[in-house]
Order: structure tokens, then C-alpha cells, then sequence
């Protein structure tokens, strides 16, 4: 009985055994044929989940469409995703993981930024290139890396954009910024800063929050007592809802405006009357009366039955732009593909025309002016980010 | 400057109702429960869920959640300081299983209603009435009318009722009470019941200006407890002059030196009162306890 049931075991193991090298042969087999390998890091548990998720669906819905309509010609993509939590350590050591076990060919990482800047130490290190088609801290692209390339809007540009509107369209000439004390806060506040002395404006008032305060008065009424015409926030939502409250409360006569991350559903739902008016900019709002946007929400409803986030836009691009370059370069070497995403050109996307600049910045995107109108985002402007 | 101390007042009673429900816990079985900061949070909550969901009202959903969160703190009293009390542990060792109990409540909290903050609406307008210079909302009346309220209902209870009494005997001496006939378990869960009810009400009173986060209980808790140490720990009076204190000190520091520096100089506060008046700033010479 003892001797059978061993027996059978080694049958069992046997059997594995076989099934594996057969399984390996055919893998090995499947090499020949040309196939990239697309490793992607993103929240998709944790406090942004949400983002994470967003672009995973977007990223799929792009590879099953370029591989059906053979869009990037004899090679076939294939995404290999791993989940980091918006946590900058989990994420590099995904990013590693793919890099070494999953043998991918470039990635796409992440959405936090403290989680790209710690990625692409990665990437660069092991000489891949990496798309981040979520984060906007500028200091990702400042750090002479060669590998990094950004297909979501920079901070600097958007900071410029929106000062720019302030003065030229609204006739705005003294502000004030408030912002969180933390990385995102402060490299806004010094981007701002920059743009507002660059169009001439005056900076009245600059105070700062920590992320986690419930009461801005004691700064707001400094603002106000400033003479400040606008408010530049630049954070998360919760604290922004909080601050157009207050502001409310104390009766101040400004116009808001705020960064891209705090573009949420959440900001208008918590800032209620107080928030309507705000403007902020986006890449990407899903009722644009734009052919790729239709075209694309379209898709993206048919198969997950909600509105794509920005940052899926921003990732759905990616995977194009990734398809195009190993379309061009016909090759998985990590240079080659590097140099044909830093060479692209020509594509119509859901943001528009991709052109990299030296920093790896996406130039050629457009830049939504917009503004809370009820309960949803409308487009006020839409600008270059040339 | 009289802004300033005006926008204090509110979060001042936010403060006091906090402080007050340590002190409670504190006469009554000289323990801390690290846990109080988070009943302010599990009030909001389920003050939320009962608008959002059954579509009460704000006075049905401030006494229902009051209920319910104090039957949460018999619950603590029951499950946690009662065992841990017969197995003769150390106080030290029933603040730590607290601290626990904390950790557990912000989890299934963040379970149940998730990591984003919710919205309770204002009962009342959160508009400022027109004063001039000053400004004045009603939501900010509210938080002070309704805190004052409830410290004035819970001091009259505390004094008039048979339980308050038991509660009462039991802050003065412990022991003497047991020996008088006095249940003390019955009195530590009236403490904790109560302090936990205090701490539902401040949650609903504050949810409407400050949103409601699965993690609002520990800042929340913390400042409570520095102004009941200030006020004079154990102490009604000095647990409501302390909270007070501690909101318009915090408003006037933010507004007139730096709001980055705001917390760090209440702590400084809290170490000066220790220093200085260990017993606690609105007490004379050792704190008469309730």
C-alpha cells in the first residue's frame, strides 16, 4: 500500500516533469516569434488605488487592440503588471522583479512620484527604459537620466499655464500660493513662484499647510488681508476642499486654482458650493468634443462600463507610443527602443501629438484649462505645452 | 486678534468635549484609553452613515450615534479593563491594550467606510453672517452652543443622578467606595460609556468643517489629552478651561506667528504646565478628581 502510494507520487512527479518541459519547449519556441514585454508598476491597492487600477485598464485595452490589429506589425506586446501600493520601496523592488524575473523590455512606472524617482534609480541601473504616465514632480526629468521618459503633463508646465491664464484672461495681477509643506507642495510652490515672476505678477502671500490640517483660517486671513486677487493651491484634494470652505467662511473674494492633483470627483463632492469656480488643469476630461477622446471613451466604456481617469488616457498613449517605437526600431534592445520613443513623432492620440523633449518631457501634449461647473469639470482653454 | 481667538472657540470646544471624556476615564479608573480620540471619529461615522443612509436628521443622528459609539466604549470597558483589572494588571499594561483597541477601531473603520473623506453636511449655514471685520458662521455657534450643552447636561447628571454619584464616590477613593457597597465596575463602565458618548458628539459637531477621515481620531485625540494635562487632568472644570485654552491658543500661534509651528508650540505648552504646575493650569495645589 505504502510502496503504491509512493509509486504513484513519483508518477505524479514524473508527470509534472514532463508537462513542464514540454510547456518550456513550446515558450521557447514562442520566443522566436517577436514579442515585447511591457512591465508596468502602479498603485493598485492602498490610497490610490484607484489610479493604479485606472491605468492597468487602460494599459490592457491598448495592448488587446494593438496586438488584434497588428498596429505594432510582426511584434506582439505583452503587459506584465505589478502592484506597489503608492509605496516608493514596494514599487522599485517591482520594478526590479520585472526587470530581472519577468525579462521585460521597458516600463511603464508608476504613478506616486516618489515612487518613479525610485523606480527609474532602477532602470537606469539595468539600462531600461521607463514611460511614467502618472507623475508630474518636475524633478523627475531634471535628473539628467536617459532612461525616463514622462508622457503625463510636467508640473512646470502646468504651473506656467495656469499663471498665464490668471493674467492674461482674467486680468489677475497679485496672488498668493498656498501649498503642502511636503515634496509635491513645495516643488509647486517654487514652480509657481517662477511663473509668476516670469509674467510679471505680484506674490503676496506664500504660506504653506501640512498635509493632514483641518484649519487654514489663520492663513487664509492673511491672504486676505494681503490684498490677494487668486489663490494657487497646489496638494491634494482633501485639503483643497478644506481651503475652499474656509475661504468661504471668511468671506474671501478670490479666484482658486489649483494643481492637477487634486483633480478629482471627491474635490467637488467635499468642496460643494465652495469649490464650483475652481480651476485647475488637466490632460484629459472624457466629454471633450475631440475625435481621439470620443473614440477612445467609447472604447473604454464598451469594455469596463465606467469613464476613463487621466491618468489612463496618459497610459493608453504610452502603450502607442511603445508600439510605434518597436515598430521603428525593430528591435527589443533597450537602446533601440529608447532612441525611437525619444525620436517619435507623428502619432494622433487621446492627448494628442507625443514629441519628447531632451528631458524625456512630452512636449507635444495639450493642456486643459478647466473649471467646476456643477458636478463635473469643464473645459475652460485648451493650451500647448510647446 | 479677536478673529483670531473667535475661530479658536469652536475647536476649543471640540478640545474640552475630548479632554473631558479622558478625564472621566481617568477619575474613575485612573487609566488613559489612547482609544478616545477614535470614538470622535467612529461618532462622525456613524453620524454619516445614519444621514446618508437612513436620512435622519442632525439632533436624531448626534443622540443615536452617541448611543451607539457609547455602547462601543462599554464594549472597551468590558472586554478590556474589566479582564485585564481581575488578572491585577498594571495601569501601564490597560493604556497599552488601549492603544491596541485604537488601531483596531481606525481599521475597521477604514474597512467599513474607506480611505477617502466623506462629507457631513451642516445642518446649519457654514456661510459667515456679515459682522464687519468679524467673521462669524453659524456651524461655528453650533459646535459651541451644543458643546457647552452637553458639558452642562453631563455635570448636572453627574451630580444629581444616582450613577454620577457611584461615579463620583468612585474618582474620590476607589477603594472606600468598594467598601461602602459601591459596584466599581458598574462605575468605570458609566466612565467610559459617557466619555465615549462626549467623544461621538464632538465627532458629529466637528465632521461638517473638517470632513471625516478614517485617521481625524488621532490628532483629534491627542489635542483633547494635552488639554485635559493642562486643564488639570481629571478635573470638569479645568478638563473644559483647558480645551478652550488649547483652541484659541492654537488659532492665535497660527495666525499670528506660523502655522507650520502651531502644533509644535502647543507641545511646548504642554511641557511648560508640566513643568510648572504639574497638577495642571486651572487647579489649585493636587487636583481635586471630579
Amino acid at each position: 500500500m505504502y510502496v503504491k502510494k509512493r509509486g504513484k507520487i513519483f508518477l505524479l512527479i514524473l508527470l509534472i516533469v514532463v508537462v513542464n518541459t514540454l510547456t518550456a519547449c513550446s515558450s521557447s519556441q514562442e520566443s522566436l516569434e517577436k514579442i515585447l514585454r511591457i512591465g508596468v508598476v502602479g498603485p493598485e491597492s492602498g490610497g490610490s488605488a484607484q489610479l493604479g487600477q485606472g491605468q492597468r485598464k487602460a494599459v490592457e485595452l491598448a495592448v488587446n487592440e494593438i496586438n488584434k490589429n497588428k498596429l505594432a506589425g510582426e511584434w506582439k506586446l505583452e503587459a506584465v503588471f505589478q502592484d506597489d501600493e503608492g509605496n516608493p520601496t514596494k514599487s522599485s523592488s517591482a520594478t526590479n522583479k520585472l526587470i530581472q524575473e519577468s525579462k521585460v523590455n521597458v516600463i511603464i512606472a508608476s504613478i506616486n512620484s516618489s515612487s518613479t524617482l525610485a523606480d527609474m534609480v532602477v532602470t537606469e541601473r539595468a539600462g531600461i527604459p521607463q514611460i511614467t504616465p502618472g507623475s508630474t514632480g518636475a524633478s523627475i526629468t531634471e535628473q539628467g537620466n536617459k532612461w525616463i521618459f514622462r508622457t503625463a503633463a510636467n508640473d512646470g508646465f502646468q504651473a506656467d499655464a495656469l499663471v498665464k491664464y490668471a493674467k492674461e484672461d482674467l486680468g489677475i495681477t497679485k496672488v498668493a500660493t498656498f501649498t503642502a509643506s511636503d515634496d509635491y507642495g513645495q516643488s509647486g510652490a517654487k514652480l509657481l513662484k517662477n511663473a509668476i515672476e516670469k509674467y510679471g505678477l505680484e506674490l503676496v502671500a506664500n504660506p504653506t499647510y501640512n498635509n493632514g490640517d483641518k484649519d487654514f483660517k489663520p492663513q487664509l486671513i492673511t491672504i486676505r488681508d494681503n490684498g490677494a486677487q487668486a489663490i494657487f493651491m497646489w496638494g491634494l484634494y482633501t485639503e483643497a476642499a478644506l481651503i475652499s470652505n474656509q475661504s468661504q467662511q471668511l468671506g474671501l473674494d478670490v479666484q482658486l486654482f489649483g494643481a492637477s492633483g487634486m483633480a478629482a470627483q471627491k474635490l467637488i463632492e467635499l468642496g460643494g458650493d465652495a469649490a464650483q469656480g475652481l480651476i485647475l488643469t488637466q490632460t484629459f476630461l472624457p466629454d471633450a468634443d475631440i475625435p481621439t477622446v470620443k473614440e477612445f471613451v467609447q472604447k473604454y466604456k464598451e469594455k469596463y462600463n465606467e469613464d476613463p481617469i487621466p491618468h489612463g488616457a496618459q497610459a493608453y498613449d504610452t502603450v502607442y507610443i511603445i508600439a510605434n517605437a518597436v515598430l521603428k526600431a525593430d528591435s527589443s534592445e533597450p537602446e533601440a527602443l529608447r532612441d525611437a520613443i525619444r525620436n517619435t513623432q507623428g502619432l494622433e492620440l487621446v492627448t494628442e501629438n507625443p514629441t519628447f523633449n531632451e528631458q524625456g518631457d512630452d512636449i507635444g501634449k495639450r493642456l486643459l484649462i478647466t473649471k467646476i461647473d456643477g458636478n463635473k469639470f469643464t473645459l475652460v482653454k485648451a493650451v500647448e505645452t510647446k | 486678534m479677536l478673529q483670531f481667538i473667535l475661530n479658536g472657540l469652536p475647536i476649543g470646544a471640540i478640545y474640552a468635549l475630548v479632554a473631558l471624556s479622558y478625564s472621566f476615564i481617568y477619575a474613575a479608573s485612573s487609566v488613559l484609553n489612547w482609544a478616545q480620540g477614535d470614538m470622535v471619529m467612529f461618532g462622525a461615522y456613524v453620524g454619516f452613515t445614519l444621514y446618508q443612509v437612513f436620512n435622519l436628521g442632525f439632533t436624531p443622528a448626534l443622540f443615536i450615534s452617541m448611543a451607539v459609539v457609547a455602547l462601543v466604549g462599554v464594549l472597551i470597558q468590558y472586554s478590556i479593563l474589566r479582564p485585564l483589572r481581575q488578572r491585577k494588571a498594571p495601569p501601564i499594561n490597560v493604556i497599552i491594550a488601549t492603544l491596541g483597541v485604537s488601531i483596531i477601531i481606525r481599521n475597521v473603520a477604514l474597512m467599513i467606510w474607506g480611505p477617502d473623506a466623506q462629507l457631513l453636511p451642516s445642518p446649519v449655514s457654514t456661510k459667515p453672517v456679515a459682522t464687519g471685520i468679524l467673521n462669524i458662521t453659524p456651524q461655528n455657534i453650533l459646535i459651541v452652543v451644543v458643546g457647552l450643552l452637553l458639558m452642562i447636561i453631563f455635570q448636572y447628571l453627574l451630580k444629581q443622578t444616582k450613577e454620577g454619584k457611584a461615579l463620583r464616590a468612585v474618582a474620590q477613593d476607589r477603594y472606600a467606595a468598594m467598601i461602602m457597597g459601591i459596584d466599581t465596575e458598574r462605575a468605570d463602565r458609566v466612565a467610559f460609556a459617557i466619555s465615549a458618548a462626549l467623544g461621538a458628539a464632538a465627532g458629529i459637531l466637528i465632521a461638517p468643517i473638517f470632513f471625516i477621515t478614517f485617521n481625524m481620531g488621532a490628532g483629534i485625540g491627542l489635542k483633547g489629552f494635552v488639554a485635559a494635562v493642562v486643564g488639570g487632568l481629571g478635573s470638569v472644570p479645568g478638563s473644559i478651561a483647558g480645551g478652550f485654552f488649547i483652541g484659541i491658543i492654537e488659532a492665535v500661534v497660527g495666525g499670528q506667528i506660523s502655522s507650520g509651528y502651531r502644533d509644535a508650540i502647543t507641545f511646548v505648552l504642554l511641557i511648560l504646565v508640566l513643568w510648572l504646575r504639574p497638577s495642571g493650569l486651572f487647579l489649585k495645589k493636587k487636583g481635586q478628581k471630579v
